[in-house]
């Protein structure tokens, strides 16, 4: 038989039975089979080497090509076969996966609440129902003041009269009980929303929420109250190094008291134009000071020997700013729209 | 509050960059503008005695930008009559508590006038109507000082002035005419037969001085800050003199003002004082014992000594010994903390070094705060997300679920109609979320966590409650899913559910009790309607304050089966009534080997009543084969046939 036209036949054979192979096993036995040590194609080179010089150097490129060809069919099909069925462009989106999201406020609480942890406060929770002393008397703004002017309060009713209980207008009311409840030395931050009796607009609602904390010991100071200030927002602006300013303010229950503004994070005092900061580089964001000695005794503290500082925050204002929201009711919303971007 | 700067300069001198005047006053005083000719000043509240004036507020700017120079006002002592003041005008002040001091001068014979064009621009600028020279010049010398002055027309006054309380009913006319009822608490000034004044707060037009005026009585008083407080609240007369007041005003500069308005209208006006100054007396001096270690201990810096005297010198502050003698207008300046206060803010609060300081005990968060936060990630993982609410909600809402939550906290004063009380559950919070995401989205997962109160023995009880809200369009994939989860719960954190079907208003028949818990259910399709939803909502509430009382959050480890487990479903048909936990008790009774569970896998209506329940099998010693199982599976069927009469499907 002409050796050429049984090679070409073994050739249709071996690419036939390979292209009808339907799993990887099947395909390897028929490579071991068709081009295994046994296989007939493997004794070719010995029948070849038997020719004369013509013929050997004819067949013998007619033997390599061919065995050429089957390794890369075997190698085709072999990666067809490697492949799973289906038919996809990676273009397509993927399905829409439903990730559910926490509220922006109540994942900054946490986020807070962790950076206050770690700088050795413990977290306290308050009512936010209290009585007019815990709100006012015992934080030194007596009744017939005008310092109660500034807190317009939600007053809660008792048969149709003003009761003694409000909607606290300060989480600063948390303090003189805290300090009662936990003796001292004493670090604690308190979180929660506070009531106001007020008109709302994009930067006022009638319910918001703050931050109070409060560090008393025989030493504590007001650098000590610069170190956590700094740390803070530090940690909650994400920077490297915040730029705390204190000025002074006047709140009835700290002397001394301070205003505490951080270095504009949107123009970083570099802007002409800063809407954020009014180009004044600065942004008032807390309110802090020495707890009057006042309060601590009120509180069952030696003031001769304790002393404390105290700070308060907005945290709608710290959140608005961080994330660009220029309106505090889209803050306060359920509007899934709204969540899903955080 | 706002100043012209060529009034400021005429006691500070001229200045020539005021913008750098207004920075350093903004880091070392009040929070200050400064824009074309005119400075904004937020005065704390506490330094208005001083420093809401001309006088105060360039003392003040001459303080801080260190100049040794300080600002004075010009008085010359008026040449006085032969005639004295009290042979003319006999003076009573009853309330040496509440009025301590009570000055007033006689001018008479002068000649009242309209103000000049400067008066006039003057008083206009810092907020008052014009009225006539000698109005216009109290009114400028309260700007200049700080203390609010009254001139009375002395031939309108009967008699005497009497500085008293108001009789209840009292009527009091007010310059602009109009009629106010008094009482007792209020105070007032007097003379015979009518009230000329209602003290500090406004003159009676019974009594006002006008162009025709020739003789006058100038007071220039001290009244108590909670009276005025009090009497302005509540009639709602707020003029400057009562903000003055209620935030103190201090007797020297109320002196002083005296004698610089008697100086100016002697010039201006002409007339003859008469000899004495009604109620004058020496102020008492005011001092304090101050430890200067206090210093370092407030603020973390070391101040030396001369810096510190330095300090106190430019603020008129006398140190002698540990004893400092205040100046008398600093009425802030009390306690020892409010002088280190001014050392410091005067030195810079900016250099105080942060510094770290040790903790002092271990950080704790407070448990319920940690549960919360557990729960919250429990919904967050069954892909709920979290809402947001508002605390108070209406009287609707309060009545609607009074059912299920009777007591509930009243506001005195709302915001508005729709928020008449402070939630005492969740759900219309739920509903108002559900309500402003239905126009974007057809599946709605909510849930909240917030403190709700109700009342309870008469004391205010807050408490956190959890509400869950789904709205999809089949309620029963709905009730499936919160049942689910509920489920889920109360394996993940370990406690007994327990659902009694409960009738309501909200849910009709279908809703049940958590019990001890809080509740569960559909929206009634009247209630979708009330509320315009186009979904059905499936709502749970919890109280969380009971919950956290009965789980068990430490997981004990169960030992991983060794060998194979065997399920086996059977689903049958029975009569309404009967109930899987029936057929489960029963079943238990049987001697069934190797059965170690029965889980109900599915309820379902199609004209009866029908269950999938899953029977578990495993052998602790071995792996079970089937025909050992089907023998067993065998015992249940002839007895769920035979006993209790199920049709098997």
């Amino acid at each position: 038989m002409d050796l050429e036209l049984e090679l070409n036949n073994l050739l249709r054979e071996i690419e036939n039975k390979f292209r009808e192979a339907k799993t990887l096993l099947e395909l390897e036995n028929l490579r071991i089979r068709y081009l295994g040590r046994k296989s007939y194609l493997a004794s070719f080179p010995q029948i070849i080497s038997k020719l004369d010089q013509d013929q050997k150097k004819k067949i013998g490129k007619i033997y390599n090509d061919l065995k050429a060809r089957i390794e890369k069919i075997y190698g085709e099909r072999k990666e067809e076969l490697n492949q799973v069925e289906v038919n996809f462009d990676f273009e397509h989106p993927g399905l829409e996966i439903l990730l559910a999201k926490e509220h922006p406020i109540s994942k900054v609480r946490n986020e807070i609440v962790k950076i206050f942890s770690s700088l050795g406060f413990s977290v306290v929770d308050y009512s936010q129902i209290v009585s007019e002393e815990e709100n006012f008397d015992y934080l030194n703004i007596p009744a017939y003041h005008p310092a109660r002017d500034i807190w317009d309060t939600i007053w809660v009713d008792k048969n149709g009269k003003k009761s003694k209980y409000l909607f606290r207008t300060h989480t600063t009311s948390f303090q003189v009980s805290t300090i009662k409840k936990l003796g001292v030395p004493l670090r604690a931050v308190v979180f929660g929303k506070v009531f106001r009796y007020e008109a709302t607009d994009k930067t006022h609602d009638f319910e918001f929420h703050q931050l109070d904390g409060i560090s008393i010991s025989p030493s504590t100071n007001l650098g000590h109250l610069r170190y956590v200030v700094e740390k803070f927002f530090e940690s909650f602006f994400d920077s490297s190094k915040a730029i705390v300013r204190f000025r002074p303010g006047y709140f009835p229950f700290v002397e001394p008291g301070l205003e505490i503004d951080i270095g504009c994070i949107f123009c970083h005092g570099k802007s002409k134009n800063c809407l954020i900061c009014k180009n004044t580089r600065f942004i008032e964001v807390a309110g802090a000071g020495m707890i009057h000695p006042h309060v601590l005794i009120r509180a069952g503290v030696n003031a001769n020997k304790y002393r404390g500082y105290a700070f308060g925050f907005g945290v709608d204002r710290l959140i608005m700013l961080r994330h660009s929201i220029d309106d505090i009711r889209v803050l306060h919303s359920a509007d899934l729209r709204f969540i899903n971007q955080f | 509050m706002k100043f012209r700067i060529k009034d400021l300069e005429k006691y500070t001198g001229k200045i020539s960059n005021w913008q750098k005047v207004a920075d350093t006053l903004t880091l070392k005083s009040f929070e200050t503008n400064y824009t074309d000719g005119i400075i904004d000043v937020d005065i704390l509240p506490n330094r208005y005695p001083d420093a809401s004036c001309l006088l105060g507020l360039a003392n003040e700017i001459l303080l801080v930008t260190n100049k040794p120079r300080r600002a004075k006002l010009e008085i010359k002592k008026p040449k006085e009559s032969k005639e004295k003041t009290e042979g003319k005008l006999k003076v009573v002040n009853e309330l040496s508590d509440e009025v301590p001091y009570y000055f007033g001068r006689v001018i008479l014979g002068l000649k009242n006038q309209p103000s000049p064009s400067w008066l006039k621009e003057f008083v206009e600028f810092y907020g008052f109507r014009s009225i006539n020279f000698l109005v216009d010049l109290s009114n400028l010398v309260m700007i200049e000082t700080g203390a609010p002055l009254h001139i009375f027309d002395l031939d309108k006054i009967n008699d005497q002035v009497i500085v008293r309380k108001a009789k209840d009913g009292e009527k009091f006319i007010s310059l602009d005419r109009k009629v106010y009822n008094l009482n007792k608490e209020d105070i007032v000034i007097a003379d015979r037969n009518k009230i000329i004044a209602l003290a500090g707060i406004n003159g009676s037009s019974l009594s006002e001085v006008d162009l025709n005026t020739k003789n006058i009585f100038i007071e220039a008083a001290v009244f108590s800050p909670e009276a005025i407080y009090k009497t302005s609240r509540r009639l709602n007369l707020k003029t400057t003199s009562a903000f003055r007041f209620e935030r103190k005003v201090s007797p020297s500069r109320s002196r002083l003002a005296l004698e610089r308005v008697t100086y100016l209208i002697n010039i201006y006006l002409g007339g003859v004082v008469l000899a004495g100054i009604i109620g004058d007396r020496k102020m008492p001096i005011r001092q304090i014992k101050f430890d200067f270690s206090l210093i370092e201990k407030i603020s973390g810096l070391r101040l030396d000594n001369k810096l510190i005297k330095k300090i106190l010198d430019s603020l008129n502050i006398k140190k002698n010994g540990n004893i400092l003698i205040l100046p008398s207008d600093r009425l802030d300046l009390q306690t020892p903390e409010d002088i280190v206060e001014e050392i410091i803010r005067l030195y810079d609060y900016n250099k105080i070094k942060p510094f770290y300081e040790y903790s002092f005990h271990r950080t704790s968060i407070e448990k319920h705060l940690e549960f919360n936060n557990l729960i919250k990630n429990f919904f967050l993982k069954v892909g709920y997300f979290e809402g947001y609410n508002y605390s108070f909600f209406n009287k609707e809402y309060y009545l609607l679920i009074k059912e299920m939550y009777p007591s509930a906290v009243k506001v005195y004063n709302p915001i508005s109609e729709d928020h008449e009380y402070f939630q005492n559950n969740l759900i219309p919070s739920l509903l108002k979320n559900v309500y402003l995401n239905q126009f974007n989205f057809k599946k709605i997962r909510l849930f909240q966590i917030d403190k709700v109160a109700c009342e309870e023995n008469e004391k205010i009880v807050e408490k956190y409650h959890l509400g869950v809200v789904y709205a999809d369009k089949d309620p029963e994939l709905i009730l499936k899913e919160l049942k689910g989860i509920l489920t889920k719960l109360s394996n993940e954190f370990n406690f007994n559910l327990e659902l009694v079907k409960f009738h309501s208003t909200l849910f009709g028949k279908i809703g049940a009790r958590l019990r001890g818990l809080g509740f569960m259910g559909v929206l009634t399709k009247n209630m979708q309607e009330k509320f315009d939803f186009d979904l059905n909502l499936g709502i749970i509430e919890i109280d969380l304050d009971e919950l956290i009382k009965i789980v068990n959050l430490r997981k004990m480890f169960q030992p991983i089966p060794i060998f194979s487990v065997i399920e086996r479903d059977l689903s049958f048909f029975v009569e309404n009534d009967m109930t899987f936990s029936e057929i489960s008790k029963q079943i238990r009774k049987l001697k069934v080997n190797f059965l170690k569970e029965i889980k109900l896998i599915d309820i379902y209506f199609i004209a009866k009543k029908s269950l999938t329940i899953r029977f578990v099998f495993y052998s602790e010693s071995r792996n079970l084969t089937n025909e050992e199982v089907d023998k067993e599976i065998e015992k249940i069927k002839i007895y769920l046939v035979d006993t209790l009469k199920v049709e098997l499907r």
